[in-house]
């Protein structure tokens, strides 16, 4: 399979009104289980060089690392349904995730990873336990420090050049990670700061091919971030903008799935 | 049986649809009764709807040929008299006339006053006059007398009447002909329709028109003519009532009253005093619906079948489809594709394992029947097709209003909402929806004569159908 791995990874479909499945802190991949077969390794010193520069500007690599947990909290729009909702996102390491959003006119939906099962919670589908596919793409962007290894995660960095992203002069940078999935990275030429992504997001209506339009780095604990992500998925955009981060305060109890998705995991064992 | 009153919003344009919204549309006149009320203004003081409203059909529509249409000389031919437009109202019709040209289902305009009822005194400000006089009440709610009606031989028929409301209290009855409402002619409206635009889908668009002159404000009147069963006429001045179910507004749709209805059939009803046969009604697919559905189908869990009941549901949420599916299926199913520009979307239902209260409940593995009618369309139409394509319900009544493209409902300058398809969808088997709509599989046409009898024709073929699969092959939820 040839799947892009999204980086922001908040694939959310206007009609699916799915999960926003990823955590908007996390802009760039990964935490990876051991692959069964080592890749190539193919990195351009020159790709290397532009997104280690890019940690750097964010607060560096001993700052980042420090982090264990984020909690962020977001306001999202869809302006083609005329759609708002509150999120808030938390990540711990090793790679957890909990997402809650409410959404009026929809109402609660809950998204988790506790580092074996992904699962969701909504008004519409109830409890449901997600994918393989869709666990891969969680556990990517589960980890708060997965933007500095960059180079353990793709096996495969390759610099294509300068292009436009959504009207910038930007650094294309193709990614393949260990699974053969493929990303691309877009860097400002001007600020060297990570203006955007492309990629695929696997969702329960199927493959999402999304682009991720990311602006308006602010500083939360010493580290950049993007407060402004524009997701475009054919003609639909999706609008979040960050309010608040905090950073190492989130307790490991929020990941814990609630009592109707240990049902449900309990039905599946038994099934 | 009972329809959806969302007259406020009646358009030429048909069912309108949102994202995977669906609700329907509005009349050419592209207003309210108020909007249409008010003094003109300045001349071009809408035209940025105009140029807005040209630019997202342009930018999203799913067919970059737009269905055969040149958009750009669309746009040329209307544009100089968007440019004279002085009144919202005049505005609304030629933004409705121009999406019109697209000859599809979903396009048309939601006045703001409609999506959001506060807005009617700044309307009226806006154009420069006091809030307008509104002596009826006329076209400006979606109150009704209580009654529900589909088109038959030409005709406006009465098929259902609300408990508790004015139509039950004056005595009207089923298989009563709406003859006139006010001074209006309803047969001829229907005749003119029919020769308009066909008559399958002159019915939806019958039942639109009509909706939009009995419905108005609560608390008003409507005068209605009936002939009874003898033909004989009653003139009745009946009142406007809210209808039942709890309002839900979603994103830029107006607030919707959305109501939820399940039971076990009557021995009457199924002709059988052993059988289990539920019975689930709903008003539009909005997301309250879908925990009652989870209720329903729990306490439905070792029913001989189910009957689910379509008739009249114009659409709503289309991801609901799938979420409603899952009821039914024991392995993941894809019921359709929803195709963009640049993008798709599947619609799959995965097995349902557990409630959201954790209770275990496997998938219905029962007879599954689906009521459906003329004025069944969009997500209905997404449900049932794509339920029917995967060959797990049979359909009985008569075939949908083939109004099923997935729509977006973006803001425009004034406040309005434009709704505009941007997706088409295929069933899995490769049938499309739009234009052809879900056939029935057990044809039962509605008559006058069983309606003045009080028979709901459809449903008792459904249920004895369930009976006859149950005596036939016992299913797996007898185990």
């Amino acid at each position: 399979m040839d799947r892009k791995k999204l980086l922001a990874g908040l694939a959310l479909g206007l009609a699916s009104i799915t999960a926003l499945a990823g955590a908007a802190t996390n802009l760039t991949a990964v935490v990876e289980t051991e692959p069964e077969t080592k890749a190539e390794v193919k990195q351009d010193a020159k790709a290397i060089e532009i997104m280690d520069a890019f940690v750097a500007k964010i607060g560096g690599k001993e700052l980042i690392e420090s982090i264990e947990s984020t909690k962020v909290t977001a306001s999202m729009t869809i302006p083609m349904a005329g759609m708002n909702a509150k999120m808030t996102i938390m990540n711990k390491t090793p790679g957890k995730m909990m997402m809650v959003m409410e959404m009026p006119g929809f109402g609660k939906q809950e998204t988790g990873y506790d580092g074996t099962h992904g699962w969701s919670s909504d008004p519409l589908q109830g409890p449901r336990l997600m994918s393989k596919e869709e666990v891969d793409a969680i556990e990517e962007q589960a980890d708060p420090a997965a933007q500095v290894k960059f180079r353990e995660l793709y096996p495969t960095i390759a610099y294509k050049g300068e292009t436009t992203f959504e009207g910038k002069k930007a650094h294309h940078i193709h990614l393949i990670d260990k699974d053969g999935d493929e990303s691309n990275h877009y860097y400002s030429v001007d600020s060297g700061m990570l203006i955007g992504t492309k990629g695929i997001q696997p969702s329960q209506m199927g493959d999402l091919e999304i682009t991720t339009v990311l602006s308006d780095y602010k500083e939360f604990g010493g580290m950049q971030m993007a407060t402004k992500m524009v997701q475009k998925f054919g003609p639909q955009e999706v609008i979040i903008t960050i309010d608040s981060v905090e950073v190492n305060s989130v307790d490991d109890s929020v990941f814990a799935p609630p009592a109707a998705i240990k049902a449900l995991i309990d039905a599946k064992k038994s099934d | 049986m009972r329809r959806t009153r969302l007259a406020l919003f009646i358009a030429s344009a048909g069912l309108l649809a949102v994202g995977l919204v669906a609700v329907p549309g509005c009349s050419g006149s592209g207003g309210t009764g108020a909007a249409e009320k008010q003094p003109a203004g300045e001349p071009g003081k809408y035209l940025p709807d105009f140029d807005r409203a040209w630019e997202l059909v342009r930018d999203t529509h799913y067919d970059e040929n737009y269905n055969g249409v040149d958009w750009n000389a669309v746009r040329d031919e209307l544009r100089p008299r968007a440019e004279m437009a002085r009144t919202r109202a005049e505005m609304r019709a030629l933004i409705n006339e121009m999406v019109s040209r697209l000859n599809q289902s979903h396009f048309g305009i939601i006045p703001q006053e409609v999506e959001t009822p506060d807005a009617l005194a700044e309307t009226a400000t806006a154009d420069n006059s006091a809030t307008p006089e509104i002596p009826t009440g006329d076209g400006d709610g979606n109150a009704d007398p209580g009654i529900d009606f589909r088109v038959i031989d030409g005709r406006a028929i009465v098929t259902a009447i609300r408990t508790g409301s004015a139509a039950e209290r004056a005595g009207v009855r089923t298989g009563w002909i709406i003859s006139k409402v006010r001074d209006r002619d309803i047969t001829a409206i229907i005749t003119d329709l029919a020769e308009a635009v066909g008559e399958h889908t002159s019915q939806i668009y019958a039942l639109q028109t009509i909706e939009r002159m009995i419905d108005g404000r609560p608390g008003t009147t409507i005068e209605i003519t009936f002939l009874d069963g003898a033909d004989a006429e009653h003139t009745l001045d009946l009142m406007r009532n809210n209808p039942p179910g709890m309002p839900v507004k979603f994103g830029n749709l107006p607030t919707i009253n959305t109501y939820f209805e399940h039971r076990w059939l009557t021995a009457e009803e199924t002709g059988d005093p052993d059988a289990k046969v539920g019975y689930i009604a709903f008003n539009i697919f909005m997301i309250p619906v879908a925990p009652q559905f989870e209720r329903a189908m729990y306490e439905f869990k070792d029913a001989d079948g189910v009957i689910i009941d379509l008739r009249g549901n114009p659409g709503g949420v289309g991801a609901m489809a799938g979420a409603l599916g899952r009821f039914f299926v024991t392995e993941k199913k894809n019921l359709g594709t929803m195709s963009m520009r640049g993008a798709e979307l599947q619609f799959n239902a995965e097995p349902v394992a557990v409630t959201s209260a954790g209770e275990r409940l496997p998938p219905f593995t029962g007879p599954v029947a689906m009521l459906i009618d003329s004025a069944s369309a969009s997500t209905s139409e997404v449900f049932a097709g794509g339920m029917r394509a995967i060959g797990r319900i049979t359909t009985f009544g008569q075939r949908t209003a083939g109004m099923a493209l997935p729509a977006a409902m973006d803001r425009l300058p004034s406040g309005d909402v434009l709704l505009h398809a941007i997706a088409d969808y295929v069933n899995s088997d490769g049938t499309r929806l739009e234009g052809d709509g879900v056939p029935a599989d057990v044809e039962v046409p509605l008559n006058r004569k069983d309606l003045l009898d009080g028979i709901d024709a459809p449903l008792r073929e459904a249920a004895h159908w369930i009976v006859n699969q149950t005596a036939a092959q016992p299913t797996a939820n007898d185990n």
